[in-house]
């Protein structure tokens, strides 16, 4: 028989197994799972707006999501829950731009791990524009790009993923994808100063 | 030096992305120390990257606000929810006791189809001068009859808007109107907006299941299953089931 601890371990550990091979589903079901808690908690403590809270944590659950698949975060010291916590604590005192005091605790499970605003994922002008030509460039460009650059699966794998014949196919047709933009790119900021 | 060749754009996307051996590192620096081009081509390929992170974190994020949308809005919508799945699974029950028949492609239909969120005026204070918000606000009641001319209205003024026509494809197959409806997803999918591009497959291959285009329906499907996404996963699993 399992103590709670334990069989939250499993799940915990099952749930970022699946998150790590891509599978959406999981990551919103983790996000359903504490959003109304975590919502709650911020409130509490930060006095903050409802829309606030739930905005932040939604920030944390794209970081945990980049901190599993990146590999920083592998194997759990802590449930998921206080992962999740931590780094939804940390964004809310980013976005209230309040200095980030944080307990030993926190911080010693927040170290190398990602936590910050998704704004925050880009900090200049150029890195925004390339945002907004993602959202043009079609397939199978977005594709293969999400899969190697945000769900960081092999080349191997995306291959399999997406029927391509091998993974050179896929590295020859991500190159593409990465010149066509890097070309819209030039063509939008030539001659400004980077 | 600048992206001049394969092999130099494979060593600035293996120098970014942190692929690099010691040693290959140390002699990549040193290069980059003495050609500023090839300096600007990583820094421009590093900006590259983190856009392209930046992007599919927000669409992440965009998929998990698009949740809370699906989920019922109030206590009230709860209990008919439940009410409703109550009598879909009673209704369920007397099907499969009178017909004793396996599942079939309407029960496909049935089980799959649910209206796109509405993400062109949400229902929100900030919207509410949205000139779509009438019309979505018919679209989230379900008065799908009322969302249709609203949008025949709206499309006459502005017929290249390609959300107007992709929700007004999601209301036909709503009332019924599954022939009318694979009209307005198809010249959707013509437009090749990649927002809209997914979606539209993927109510286009529910409209052709409705009417009966079995073949059609899985070839459609079969376009956007081997991609990431929650509509891709639905329509792997669609195509497996389709008789």
């Amino acid at each position: 028989m399992l103590s709670n601890v334990e069989q939250t371990y499993l799940e915990d550990q099952q749930l970022i197994e699946s998150i790590r091979k891509g599978d959406e589903k999981s990551v919103v079901q983790l996000y359903q799972l504490h959003k109304e808690g975590f919502v709650h908690w911020a409130q509490v403590h930060y006095q903050v707006e409802e829309d606030v809270a739930l905005d932040a944590f939604q920030d944390a659950v794209v970081c945990l999501y980049k901190n599993i698949v990146t590999g920083k975060l592998e194997s759990l010291t802590s449930s998921l829950k206080t992962y999740l916590y931590a780094i939804g604590k940390n964004i809310v005192r980013k976005k209230l731009q309040q200095p980030v005091m944080m307990d030993n605790d926190d911080l010693w499970m927040l170290e190398n791990l990602r936590a910050e605003p998704v704004d925050a994922f880009a900090s200049n002008d150029r890195q925004r524009f390339v945002a907004r030509l993602m959202t043009t460039i079609g397939e199978p460009c977005q594709t293969i790009l999400r899969l190697f650059y945000f769900n960081n699966f092999s080349m191997e794998s995306i291959a399999q993923t997406m029927n391509y014949k091998n993974e050179n196919v896929v590295k020859t047709q991500k190159l593409r994808c990465l010149t066509t933009l890097k070309d819209m790119v030039r063509g939008k900021f030539s001659g400004e100063d980077f | 030096m600048e992206f001049s060749g394969e092999s130099k754009r494979n060593q600035i996307d293996r120098y970014v992305s942190g692929q690099m051996d010691e040693h290959e590192l140390t002699a990549f620096e040193q290069r980059m120390r003495e050609h500023a081009g090839l300096a600007e081509s990583v820094h421009m390929h590093r900006d590259i990257l983190e856009g392209i992170e930046f992007h599919f974190a927000q669409e992440l994020k965009q998929t998990l606000i698009q949740s809370d949308q699906q989920k019922p809005k109030s206590r009230r919508t709860l209990y008919l929810a439940i009410a409703a799945s109550v009598l879909l699974v009673i209704g369920a029950g007397l099907a499969y006791y009178f017909m004793a028949m396996p599942q079939n492609n309407s029960d496909l239909f049935t089980a799959y189809f649910e209206p796109y969120p509405n993400i062109l005026a949400p229902i929100t204070r900030s919207a509410s001068d949205s000139p779509y918000a009438d019309v979505m606000q018919a679209y989230e009641a379900g008065q799908y009859q009322a969302a249709i001319t609203g949008f025949d209205e709206l499309l006459s003024k502005e017929p290249g808007n390609h959300q107007l026509l992709f929700y007004r494809g999601v209301s036909l197959l709503a009332a019924g109107q599954a022939e009318k409806a694979t009209s307005d997803f198809q010249t959707v999918i013509d437009a090749s907006d990649p927002k809209l591009s997914t979606p539209a497959y993927w109510y286009l291959g529910l409209s052709q299941l409705k009417i009966g285009n079995t073949d059609q329906a899985k070839a459609t499907f079969q376009k956007i299953a081997p991609a990431q996404g929650r509509l891709n996963d639905q329509a792997k699993e669609v195509f497996q089931k389709i008789k």
